[in-house]
């Protein structure tokens, strides 16, 4: 029973080290339960296969999906597959998968009753809020990023990477198309994580997973719908879902990059906003049912 | 009762609190209590359901926070030294909770990975002093209340404490499992850790507490030794059916610290007295020709006494004896 030992009345305080790591201690400790849940890893997989699937279906088929952004040279370029991936993705996929963790990451905890028993360990609400957060905002850079190099993968090997017409008409050369491909999927990254901060919000303060994970795809949806309609402009700025079209401007000859800027900013305030509006939350409040 | 001082830390009380008050929308949880619980003694919380117990074990652990008073554990406070202040304190109040779709030992492997250290080289020490053998190897979601209460005991273990708070810790528990978390709080509190438990069997607390505080109301109407509490206690509560109650009454008049009632049924005599006198009315009866038929336990002197205390009467005996989850308003 030497494990168990309690002999000695000094309480041997947790050593400082030990407590300034905190946080990471708790982003490995939530990343290895994320790592165990089913959900998540269909997600990943989802993030990594669907791709594939979806040019195998393009390939089935004769007409191009013209409506959409480079959809008429799916067949032409392995690098128009990614940007179509990311023009249906930005309008609601993204959102969705990264609200999959986020959404539910606080609101787990009231469902399974055990925030009594984490927060009576030895890490702190902060640490607690920080550790999870960071794990929710890698988990929403991880599935963009699996998804983005898992449709260029998919284009380049299923069609091939023949040179792309930009969206001024000019041809652009494979390794030129490459990075753009990259820098567009780059492109959405602030408004991902600022979805996730959103998910973050619902989490904390719906205490729900259905309301943390729908939610902000419903917010989404919504301000797509304000941004169809004849909103003013510095309003249609301010929404969250413009700056998953940012990435269009690369695209232009000559490129135009301001939209870019103004979208990670705006993503930025989401994200301010959101995550301090949670931890102002999770921090007052009284853990008296689950 | 041990003296607290919070100048040092190492000889601090396990827990001082003075004070204390917390109300949740403006109903009374807790009220301006004060408790004092030092190392090596085993304290008990006894109190009717709504009494404060959850709450002020709640505010113990930081998951509630005082409205009013002071709180050191060890001579910390959490406003000042945060998370630290629950070094070398575990517990758990209400049902113990874990992630229902790991097994025990990964939600323990989990814990161990939240507190960091050593505490991971105890796990398979905690699981076997919680006696959950093989039902480690099980999702959780599959638990009995009992296995749950085993893991949590366990969850608390690993963390190596000085100061264990325990909240019904044998509730839902078999006779057998009852008997083991009685041994397991005295070793604890023979190799010096102070254990705070809550729990609503006077009995249970009788036998395993030095100490005890009842809480009426959100505040102590009790607070002392269990040596303190045995002497104020009045004499144990008696049901009596004899072959002829009206003389059996008749012969009670003529005792001294005896009191004989009839039940308002009609159907049996409530006898209070200790045990000495009750031989003698026995006794007497026989002598008088009485047959005694049933002569029952109804409230134990201690139980008596709880309910004198916390405004109870022996009808609410069954939820005293009822092991129920304390629900804290908000």
């Amino acid at each position: 029973m030497t494990a168990l030992d309690t002999a000695g009345a000094a309480v041997r305080p947790a050593p400082a080290a030990a407590v300034r790591g905190g946080t990471l201690v708790v982003y490995r400790w939530e990343a290895a339960k994320l790592v165990r849940q089913v959900r998540t890893r269909l997600v990943v997989l989802a993030c990594v296969l669907a791709p594939f699937l979806f040019v195998a279906a393009l390939k089935m088929q004769t007409t191009t999906p013209q409506d959409t952004l480079f959809g008429r040279w799916v067949h032409d370029s392995g690098f128009a597959v990614p940007l179509v991936v990311l023009g249906f993705a930005g309008q609601w996929a993204l959102p969705a998968l990264t609200s999959v963790v986020a959404g539910d990451i606080f609101a787990c905890e009231d469902r399974h009753g055990t925030w009594r028993t984490i927060l009576t360990r030895s890490r702190s609400r902060g640490q607690i809020f920080a550790g999870k957060t960071l794990a929710a905002l890698t988990y929403g850079v991880v599935v963009t990023v699996l998804l983005g190099a898992s449709s260029l993968v998919a284009g380049v090997l299923m069609v091939g990477h023949q040179p792309l017409v930009g969206l001024s008409g000019t041809l652009l050369a494979p390794g030129h198309a490459t990075a753009l491909v990259l820098a567009s999927w780059a492109s959405v990254l602030p408004p991902v994580l600022a979805f996730t901060g959103l998910g973050l919000l619902l989490s904390v303060a719906g205490r729900n997973g259905a309301l943390g994970i729908g939610g902000p795809v419903v917010i989404g949806l919504l301000m797509q719908l304000g941004s169809m309609a004849d909103l003013p402009v510095p309003v249609r700025t301010l929404l969250l879902t413009t700056p998953f079209g940012a990435w269009h401007g690369l695209f232009t000859d000559p490129p135009f990059r301001g939209p870019l800027l103004w979208g990670a900013a705006v993503s930025a305030g989401y994200l301010v906003l959101c995550v301090g509006g949670a931890y102002a939350l999770l921090r007052r409040r009284d853990i008296t049912g689950g | 009762m041990a003296d607290a001082s919070s100048e040092a830390p190492a000889v601090a009380a396990a827990v001082e609190a003075r004070g204390l008050a917390r109300r949740f929308d403006g109903a009374v949880a807790v009220a301006g209590l004060d408790l004092t619980v030092g190392p090596g003694r085993v304290h008990g919380l006894v109190g009717p359901n709504g009494a404060g117990k959850t709450t002020l074990l709640s505010m113990l652990l930081g998951l509630v926070r005082p409205d009013a008073g002071t709180l050191r554990l060890f001579g910390r406070t959490h406003g000042e030294h945060g998370a630290r202040a629950r070094d070398g304190v575990a517990g758990f109040v209400e049902a113990p909770r874990f992630y229902p779709y790991l097994t025990g030992r990964a939600n323990l492997e989990l814990l161990a990975g939240l507190d960091g250290g050593d505490a991971r080289s105890r796990i398979a020490s905690a699981l076997e002093v919680s006696g959950l053998g093989d039902a480690a190897k099980a999702k959780v979601g599959g638990y009995s209340v009992g296995m749950r209460q085993r893991l949590g005991i366990a969850a608390s273990l690993l963390r190596d404490p000085r100061l264990l708070i325990l909240d019904e810790p044998t509730s839902g528990l078999d006779p057998a499992g009852m008997r083991d978390v009685a041994a397991l709080v005295r070793r604890l509190a023979g190799d010096g850790v102070a254990v705070l438990l809550s729990s609503h069997d006077m009995d249970e607390v009788e036998g395993l507490c030095d100490d005890v505080t009842i809480m009426h109301a959100g505040r102590a109407a009790f607070d002392g030794t269990m040596a303190e509490l045995r002497d104020r206690a009045p004499a144990p509560e008696f049901l009596l059916t004899t072959s002829d109650d009206e003389k059996a009454l008749d012969v009670a008049t003529s005792s001294d610290g005896l009191v004989v009632a009839r039940e308002a049924d009609g159907e049996a005599l409530s006898v209070r007295a200790a045990r000495e006198r009750l031989d003698e009315y026995v006794i007497a009866l026989g002598r008088a020709g009485i047959a005694v038929r049933t002569l029952a336990l109804r409230t134990s002197a201690l139980k008596s006494l709880f309910f004198d205390l916390t405004g109870g009467g022996p009808a609410d005996a069954a939820t005293a004896a009822e092991p129920t989850l304390e629900k804290v308003p908000g």
